[in-house]
This record gives C-alpha cells, sequence and structure tokens, in this order.
C-alpha cells in the first residue's frame, strides 16, 4: 500500500482566509454541492466563519463543525441526489433544533437526533459546534427493527451507546489516519453497532440487535449445553467460552428463552435419568443419577420427586409395569424442555 | 514491614475480585498506596495504580488454573515487564501481553500504572489471530488501534456502563477486536481481508494517481484505461480507501502546491498551481485557502519568515 501524501483520508475546510464574501459560496460548492449535498445559511449577524473536517470512509461519513450559528438543509434539490443514508446528528454546543416530516426535535448539549438523509430537513445550532454521521441505510437496517422509526427522536445525552459512540468517532473523524482497510472495516462495523444500538429503543427489554443473531447463538450454547450436560462439572463459564460469548450474556440469552442455565442443565439431567429409569436394566439409582449428571445423590432424589411427582424408584416399578411389549417409553409421554422448543422456533 | 502486608492483601484480593490472582513485592521503604478501578467487569477491564516494586504472579500462582491472555497497557513512563524469559520496557501508552499460565511480572521505580483486559484463548482462535506472535512483543503507543483501544477503555470508565446486557455483549466483542487488531496490524506482513487482488489494484491505481496528479487533464478514465480495468471497477477499488478520485486528486495537488510555496524561489503562485495540476488559478486560490487557511502568497511568507527570508 502506498503512504504518505496518497495515503490521506480526510478533508478539511476553514474560512480563516477566506474573504467574507465568498466563504458561504465556497463551502457550497467544495462540501455543499460534493459531499454532503446540504445546504448552509449562517444564522449570526456577524460574518460566517467555520472549521470544519469531513471524513469519508466506506460505510461511514462524518463531519466536526465549529462555527457561525448555521442552519443546514437538506434541500429538495439535495434530496434528488437518491441518497438514502441515515443520518444521526450530535449538538456539541448548547442548542439546537432538528425538523423533518414536520416534526421537531430540541437538542440540548451533547443531545442527538437521527434524521433520513433521503428526505428534506433543517438542522438549526445556536452555537455552532456539532458532530454530524452518515451511514449507509443497511449497515443500520440489519441490526434494527425499522430504521424509519427510531428517527425524529431525542436521543438524550446520557444513553450510554451515545456517549461511546461520540467518543469513537470523534476518534476517528479527527486523529487517525486509519492506515489498513481491515483497521477501517472493523472500526466502521464498530461504529455501525454503537449507533444501532444508540438508535434503538431503550429501557427495560435491551431488545437492540438482531434477533436472529441472538437466537442463533442461543441456539448453538443449547446444543453445547445438550452435548455435555452428562459432565458434573460443566458450569457456565465453561459453555460460554466455547461459544466466544460472556457468562453475563450466556445467563442473558437462557433467560430470553425462558429459563435460566442451571433450570436447564437440571432438566437435561433429569430428563436423561427418567429414561435410563425406564430401560430395562438393574442398574443402581445412584449410578444412573451420577451418569446424568448428578454429583450429589440427595439433590437429585429431591428434584426428580419435583419434577416427575414420585421418586425415581417409584418411576422405575411403574416403568417395569407399564412395559411389557415395549421396552421405552414413547417420546410423547416425556416432557420436553422449553428452552429448546423455543430455539428451534 | 507487618504494618504494609495487609494493604497489600487488600491490593491483591481487590485485584484478584475483578481481574487476576497477582502479588506484589515493594521495591523500596515507600509507604505502600495503590488504586483498582474496575472498568468492564465482561472482559476483567481493570486501571491500577501502585507504588514503587512489581506485581508479579509466581509458580504457586498461576495454580489457579487460569489461561487467559493479560493485555497489558501501561499508564507510566517506564514499566517493566518480564514473562517467558523475555523483558520488555513499556513507555506511556505502550502495550504488551503475557499468558496467565505462565509466572511474569511487571513493575517500575517509580509508582506506576497500567490497565489490563483478560482476553479468553476462544477469541483468538475465533478471529483467527494467534496470541503467541504477541506475547511480550512491544506494540507502540501510536498505533492506531491501540490508541482506539485507550480510548474506548477511557470513554467506558467514564460513563461506567450499566446497559443492557446486548450493549455489554457488543462492547464486549469490541474491545477484544480492538486488542487483537492492536496486536496483529503492527505487523509488515498478514494484512487485511479485502482480497489480495482488489489490494494490489488500489496500490497500483494509487501509484498511478500519486505519479499523475499534475496533469491537469487526468480523469478517472484515463487512469482506468492505463490500469486495464472499467471505471466502475476502479470506483469500487478506491470506495475501499474511502477516498473519492476527485477529492484525493484535488488533495494531492493543493499538497504539491503547498510544498513547491514553502521551497525557497520565487516563482510566480500561477506557474506554482499549474505545475501543481491546477488549469483555474481562482479555483485554487479559493480551494487552497478553504483547505489551509491561508492564501498561498500567505504560506509562502510564512515559510520565507521561519527561514530568516
Amino acid at each position: 500500500m502506498s503512504a504518505g501524501a496518497a495515503d490521506f483520508t480526510s478533508l478539511r475546510f476553514s474560512t480563516r482566509a477566506l474573504s467574507e464574501r465568498e466563504r458561504i459560496p465556497l463551502w457550497r460548492e467544495e462540501i455543499g454541492r460534493s459531499l454532503l449535498r446540504v445546504d448552509i445559511e449562517s444564522l449570526s449577524d456577524l460574518p460566517f466563519h467555520a472549521e470544519a473536517t469531513l471524513r469519508a470512509l466506506p460505510g461511514l461519513r462524518t463531519v466536526v463543525y465549529a462555527g457561525s450559528a448555521v442552519r443546514l438543509e437538506r434541500t429538495r434539490a439535495g434530496v434528488a441526489d437518491g441518497d438514502n443514508s441515515i443520518g444521526i446528528i450530535v449538538n456539541l454546543g448548547e442548542s439546537g433544533a432538528v425538523t423533518q416530516r414536520g416534526r421537531e426535535v430540541a437538542l440540548g448539549s451533547g443531545d442527538a437526533a437521527a434524521v433520513l438523509h433521503e428526505e428534506p430537513a433543517t438542522v438549526a445550532f445556536a452555537q455552532g459546534s456539532y458532530l454530524g454521521m452518515l451511514f449507509p441505510r443497511a449497515a443500520l437496517a440489519s441490526c434494527i427493527k425499522n430504521v424509519d422509526d427510531a428517527t425524529m427522536r431525542l436521543i438524550p445525552r446520557d444513553t450510554e451507546a451515545l456517549r461511546l459512540l461520540v467518543s469513537y468517532v470523534r476518534l476517528v473523524a479527527d486523529e487517525l489516519a486509519l492506515a489498513t482497510p481491515k483497521l477501517r472495516r472493523v472500526i466502521v462495523n464498530h461504529i455501525h453497532q454503537l449507533a444501532a444500538l444508540a438508535l434503538g429503543p431503550h429501557g427495560a427489554s435491551g431488545e437492540n440487535g438482531s434477533g436472529a443473531v441472538r437466537a442463533a447463538r442461543l441456539k448453538a450454547a443449547l446444543d453445547q449445553i445438550a452435548a455435555r450436560f452428562q459432565d458434573p462439572e460443566l458450569r457456565v463459564a465453561a459453555v460460554a467460552q466455547s461459544q466466544g460469548i460472556s457468562p453475563r450474556y450466556l445467563q442473558y440469552l437462557m433467560e430470553t428463552s425462558g429459563t435460566s442455565f442451571t433450570e436447564h442443565l437440571n432438566e437435561l439431567r433429569l430428563q436423561r435419568a427418567f429414561a435410563l429409569l425406564c430401560e430395562a436394566s438393574a442398574r443402581r439409582v445412584s449410578d444412573i443419577a451420577l451418569e446424568a449428571g448428578f454429583s450429589d445423590i440427595s439433590h437429585f432424589n429431591r428434584s426428580f420427586r419435583a419434577r416427575f411427582g414420585d421418586t425415581p424408584s417409584g418411576v422405575r416399578g411403574q416403568a417395569r409395569g407399564a412395559s411389557h411389549d415395549s421396552r421405552f417409553p414413547s417420546d410423547a409421554s416425556r416432557p420436553t424442555s422449553t428452552a429448546q422448543t423455543r430455539a428451534k422456533a | 514491614m507487618a504494618a504494609q502486608r495487609d494493604p497489600i492483601r487488600v491490593w491483591r484480593e481487590e485485584y484478584a475480585r475483578c481481574c487476576l490472582n497477582l502479588d506484589f513485592e515493594p521495591l523500596t521503604g515507600a509507604p505502600f498506596h495503590f488504586s483498582v478501578t474496575p472498568i468492564f467487569e465482561d472482559l476483567r477491564v481493570v486501571r491500577t495504580r501502585l507504588s514503587p516494586g512489581f506485581v508479579f504472579r509466581d509458580e504457586d500462582l498461576v495454580r489457579d488454573g487460569d489461561d487467559n491472555f493479560g493485555f497489558l497497557i501501561s499508564r507510566s513512563r517506564e514499566l517493566d515487564t518480564t514473562h517467558q524469559g523475555r523483558e520488555v520496557r513499556l513507555g506511556f501508552g505502550d502495550a504488551t501481553m503475557m499468558q496467565a499460565s505462565g509466572p511474569g511480572s511487571a513493575g517500575s521505580r517509580d509508582s506506576f500504572g497500567f490497565f489490563e483486559v483478560m482476553i479468553p484463548p476462544a477469541e483468538w482462535d475465533a478471529r483467527s489471530a494467534r496470541p503467541g506472535d504477541v506475547i511480550m512483543r512491544l506494540l507502540p503507543q501510536r498505533s492506531e488501534a491501540l490508541q482506539l483501544l485507550r480510548g474506548y477503555i477511557r470513554s467506558l470508565e467514564k460513563s461506567r456502563l450499566n446497559g443492557s446486557a446486548e450493549t455489554r455483549e457488543i462492547v464486549r466483542r469490541h474491545l477484544i477486536d480492538l486488542v487483537v487488531l492492536a496486536a496483529t496490524l503492527h505487523r509488515p506482513i498478514g494484512e487485511s481481508n479485502v482480497s489480495a487482488v482488489v489490494a494490489a489494484r488500489l496500490a497500483a491505481a494509487l501509484d498511478q494517481i500519486a505519479a499523475r496528479f499534475h496533469e491537469p487533464e487526468l480523469g478517472i478514465a484515463a487512469v482506468a484505461h492505463s490500469l486495464r480495468i472499467s471505471v466502475r471497477y476502479l470506483q469500487r477499488v478506491l470506495e475501499t480507501s474511502g477516498v473519492s478520485f476527485t477529492t484525493r486528486v484535488t488533495e494531492l495537488r493543493l499538497q504539491r502546491a503547498f510544498a513547491l510555496l514553502s521551497a525557497p524561489g520565487r516563482r510566480r503562485i500561477a506557474d506554482i498551481a499549474l505545475e501543481a495540476g491546477f488549469s483555474d488559478i481562482s479555483h485554487f486560490n479559493r480551494l487552497f485557502r478553504a483547505r489551509f487557511g491561508d492564501t498561498p502568497s500567505g504560506v509562502r511568507g510564512q515559510v520565507a519568515a521561519r527561514h530568516g527570508g
């Protein structure tokens, strides 16, 4: 890869050396027309001044702007470029507002809102300092159920994902050359994920991110548990590690399936013990418990009775009495685990 | 001595709780002091500060069976680390890595501090990265991935994350990605998942543009033609660098003009603009001022003044 001058990735714009008359026209020409397709208008009686850094990476465009109070407008003419990116605007100054589709969102310092770049919109900042980001629609749509619904809502300044997003993007937008394509790709992907988190619904549900990815992870974790439940030492940490996720996240995944790791593990062991007891052999109950993954016999006995309403030897006796011509209980007679059923669904 | 034992044990217990079983050996008679700041427990990210001495894992401690990789980022001017028979001295912001399954130490004659991030072995496998290559290698502070990682950790420290499980999982993955990038990207080889063909095409295109940008007539079609690829394909290749053809050519011309203006000699600005590839002087003037915040003659004057006329 070539180095030096050929490897720059950002564009700076400064009005310092421009005459007052040509500042706005040159902005329009250099930035408004080619890079952002956004018109600019000074809201101040003082001469327009601005320092801006624009950056275009594959999958991410950023603007860091400091200067005069301004009104930025995505006009009907601008929209004609067909760019359907999703914008996130963060107010780094004191007060601002975004308007689109007849709705207005007031932005205090640090607040943000998302806009549809494919429709007319205006943004006004009294103290001109803001961070703008443009994301390809597809990059966010794959993480958020309904991108359109996520726009024109206040993203309050104390939103964790927003704060992470802003500090990440500022590092990328101001300072770093991001010299290798791999670095760029990973970083832009991170920024997409944080943007999706910031845009997604907040609160108790925590339902961000892709449901399909979550379901796949849950399924993989359940498979792993199903393969290893007979190991009495099996812990949540070991399963999480084998899946490359954190124990906390695994527990969360299990909760979304309506059970817990321990409950699910216990259920699999009890089912196995039940099946072994129904086989025509005279193995000791304690051996069966051990094979099913229990290490504590009295714990096994208690759980078994609570689960099946009978003692292990009681179940064995019934199975013997019922199965003169069939050695195995039918599958239908066995309760299935909720977690497994849901993961398959 | 006895009075110093207790606070050390307190530090040890706090550190073990949020990161790793370590012990501490004070170096001088100076009073022992410490701080431990857990930053992100899902990945055992912690910041600690200690009085002069060194932290270590010895043959006894490694029996705890922890085999995670400890990524260490220095927060002091000098941090001496030893592990696997090698020594590395870290400056402020530098990083290195050790594996918890083997003995190792980190310390300084002065008060010192560091961030530590614990990465499970499986995470390296999942990213097809080999942690063994990184152990006890000095990763310099200015590495971009390392800058991003430090920035990420600092912003986590500031915001005291207590988000949803989903948020925490995403953050956990980001941190691991950045550690793996910091550990692997500075190596001269093994770059990129962009296909080698695209990377080679991009390099060739950038070389072409760098060699020919001063031709006022240079268009994307000419470059595509000389590379024997289509214009559309060249655009796609250039997109992987994040900068369009026009933006790149303009920037190269402006930088060339800037360099020529900074060189001694009193060539006319119009000639310089022409040599840099601009055919319209007023267009050049405006672009130059917007880019560098000064007029071409202003830049020349400044350079001349700096060199004493």
